[in-house]
């Protein structure tokens, strides 16, 4: 995925607020990229952005080589569907659904998957993110830690080759934050581009790039490892 | 989407308490709704009958004497003026499954044709010709022991035939029924019309007048002639003018059947006055727990979308959740309306109208009431969607 000078700007009643200012990245796959900076900066607004569910004033977004910024409401749906997956802060599980269901939500309108193949292919992500045993839990039967990896294995529902996580450890404890980091470095050891927005230092760690936003502005790009 | 994809998304999601309130809400307007509606409908099909019920015209008139009648004769707007001896004869017969005791079957002459549209068969044409009721009930019929199960299709009594047996000269006559006639109120359930000339066959110009018993027990009665008149006025506005005129003149008139039309008309508008109430009311009601129910759920909307549910399919995902809670919302309150109908039609309104008047159940009105609501909730939802869905998207984020 490709962003090329994107803006964007929020009119609010009073005032006027640049939110991303002539942004520009390239986020490769097989790296897990971090975003980091304070309360403002425009991280929720960038990975809003790349993922498709906001619009950007101006600029490109390329994803496989293809500009997706003026395609229709149902063609960026299906963008999202195959190509992205989501990981939030406050982990957006259907409440009423158990593990596996939630996990088979975003199956249900992918015509690749068969209907027989959903319930074993949920079943091998929950495994894979270590809840093989819980998968009949409804969420609020789980930790927080444990919900979040339910939101992981639904979030790979669909082979997304991104990951955009916005602040996925926000409410977890550092064990559990260690866990997912972890996790979410293997997924892109595996090929994935895996971005994530957080304040916490811990994901330097695992990153394998970190950029730095300030007042809508790309201000640094390290590589970490 | 297939439906069992779409059912195995909002099953868990219809006994939430947003659904649920609204369910119940949607339950009890439902069944407001339905109650005025069989008022009202039950009034208007009341008012209209009885218009083609000439019972309501009719007047007796004591004992008119020759002058009198030759005035009455010269009237306007009189249809029927005879003797009351052609009002109706009661008669013994078990030709209609149950025995004599428990049958109640009167005959009447036809003095104007008129007074039987004939909906099958044929009008009385030969002397022996038999008209009966298309809804026939020749049996024991007040407020407590009517039953539907006995009701007879008169459609199928044609080309029957029926002996009856005359206490004026003891011999029986055997009638065929050649057609049915329209009849809707049930105090016309259970009598059939003949001609004039078969009616003197069994009709009496003397009447009983009262029974005694003598020193040894023996019961004696006296007989009178009958000397009372029945007159039927054309139309239902001119029966009050008749009455004056005849007053005037010095000719006794009583009516023959009393209908109170203010209790009806004040019955008719009340449940006018409360339906068109709940009709808005409910307008407002519905459109504040559809909107609440998307605001509430616009962080549920952002996690689809996230996931690539697009718009169409999270607004039909919505709608169809929508649709199951109104029709559970019409099964509840017709689950509620059956017990209440049983009440208000057999207690309530058989005692308020005198003729025990049968209370349809307009199922068809229900459905399009329905359906108008659906269609109503739908349309709500479709606006209030369009306008959130995009909100939806920034509710799941940080920073939202």
């Amino acid at each position: 995925m490709e962003l090329k000078n994107i803006s964007k700007v929020y009119h609010t009643k009073k005032e006027k607020v640049e939110a991303l200012k002539d942004f520009s990245y390239k986020f490769d796959d097989g790296k897990l990229i971090a975003i980091m900076g304070h309360s403002g900066s425009g991280k929720s607004t960038l990975i809003k952005i790349m993922g498709l569910m906001d619009t950007c004033d101006e600029g490109k977004i390329i994803i496989d080589d293809k500009v997706v910024n003026d395609l229709s409401e149902k063609e960026l749906a299906d963008i999202r569907m195959n190509n992205i997956g989501f990981v939030f802060q406050d982990y957006y599980l259907d409440i009423d659904l158990k593990a596996i269901d939630n996990v088979i939500l975003p199956m249900i309108i992918n015509d690749n998957i068969s209907r027989s193949d959903r319930k074993k292919k949920a079943e091998y992500l929950l495994k894979f993110v270590g809840l093989d045993k819980r998968i009949n839990h409804y969420p609020k039967e789980l930790s927080g830690g444990e919900q979040q990896r339910v939101a992981i294995a639904r979030c790979l529902a669909n082979d997304p080759n991104i990951i955009l996580c916005d602040e996925p450890t926000g409410n977890l404890d550092e064990d559990n934050e260690e866990t997912i980091f972890k996790m979410l470095s293997d997924l892109s050891k595996k090929g994935k581009c895996v971005v994530v927005v957080s304040h916490s230092n811990e994901i330097k760690k695992y990153a394998d790039e970190v950029i730095y936003l300030k007042g809508g502005k790309l201000v640094k790009n390290n590589e970490t490892k | 989407m297939k439906l069992s994809d779409q059912l195995f998304i909002i099953k868990n999601k219809l006994l939430k308490k947003d659904n649920f309130l609204l369910m119940l809400v949607l339950s009890f307007i439902l069944l407001i709704v339905f109650i005025c509606i069989t008022i009202l409908n039950f009034v208007i099909q009341y008012m209209e009958d009885i218009k083609d019920y000439k019972e309501t015209r009719t007047l007796i008139v004591y004992n008119p004497s020759i002058d009198d009648i030759k005035i009455i004769d010269n009237m306007e707007h009189i249809d029927i003026f005879v003797n009351k001896k052609y009002d109706f004869v009661s008669l013994e017969t078990d030709a209609f499954g149950k025995s004599s005791n428990e049958t109640d079957f009167t005959i009447r002459p036809l003095l104007n044709k008129k007074y039987a549209k004939i909906v099958m068969g044929k009008q009385l044409e030969n002397r022996k010709d038999m008209i009966c009721p298309i809804k026939f009930y020749p049996y024991g019929s007040t407020d407590n022991n009517y039953n539907k199960s006995d009701l007879i299709n008169g459609k199928k009594l044609i080309g029957k035939s029926l002996s009856l047996k005359s206490s004026l000269d003891n011999k029986i006559y055997n009638f065929n029924i050649v057609g049915s006639f329209k009849n809707n109120v049930l105090d016309e359930m259970n009598y059939c019309y003949v001609s004039v000339e078969d009616f003197d066959l069994f009709a009496s110009d003397i009447e009983e007048n009262g029974c005694y018993e003598d020193i040894n027990g023996v019961e004696i009665c006296d007989y009178q002639k009958i000397d009372d008149y029945l007159l039927v006025v054309d139309e239902e506005k001119y029966v009050e003018n008749v009455r004056k005129e005849l007053e005037n003149k010095k000719i006794a008139t009583d009516y023959s059947v009393t209908i109170s039309f203010d209790e009806i008309r004040t019955i008719f508008a009340y449940s006018f006055f409360i339906l068109t109430f709940v009709l808005i009311l409910s307008v407002f009601i519905i459109y504040y727990y559809v909107k609440k129910k998307i605001i509430s759920s616009l962080e549920y909307f952002g996690m689809l979308k996230s996931i690539g549910y697009d718009d169409a399919i999270i607004t039909k995902l919505e709608r169809d959740e929508l649709v199951i809670i109104s029709i559970i919302g019409f099964i509840i309150s017709m689950t509620m309306y059956i017990p209440l109908y049983i009440y208000v039609s057999h207690k309530f309104l058989s005692e308020l109208f005198f003729m025990n008047y049968m209370i349809e159940i307009p199922i068809v009105l229900f459905i399009i009431m329905t359906l108008i609501y659906l269609m109503f909730i739908i349309s709500i939802n479709r606006l209030a969607m369009k306008s959130r869905l995009k909100l939806s998207s920034s509710e799941i984020f940080n920073g939202k």
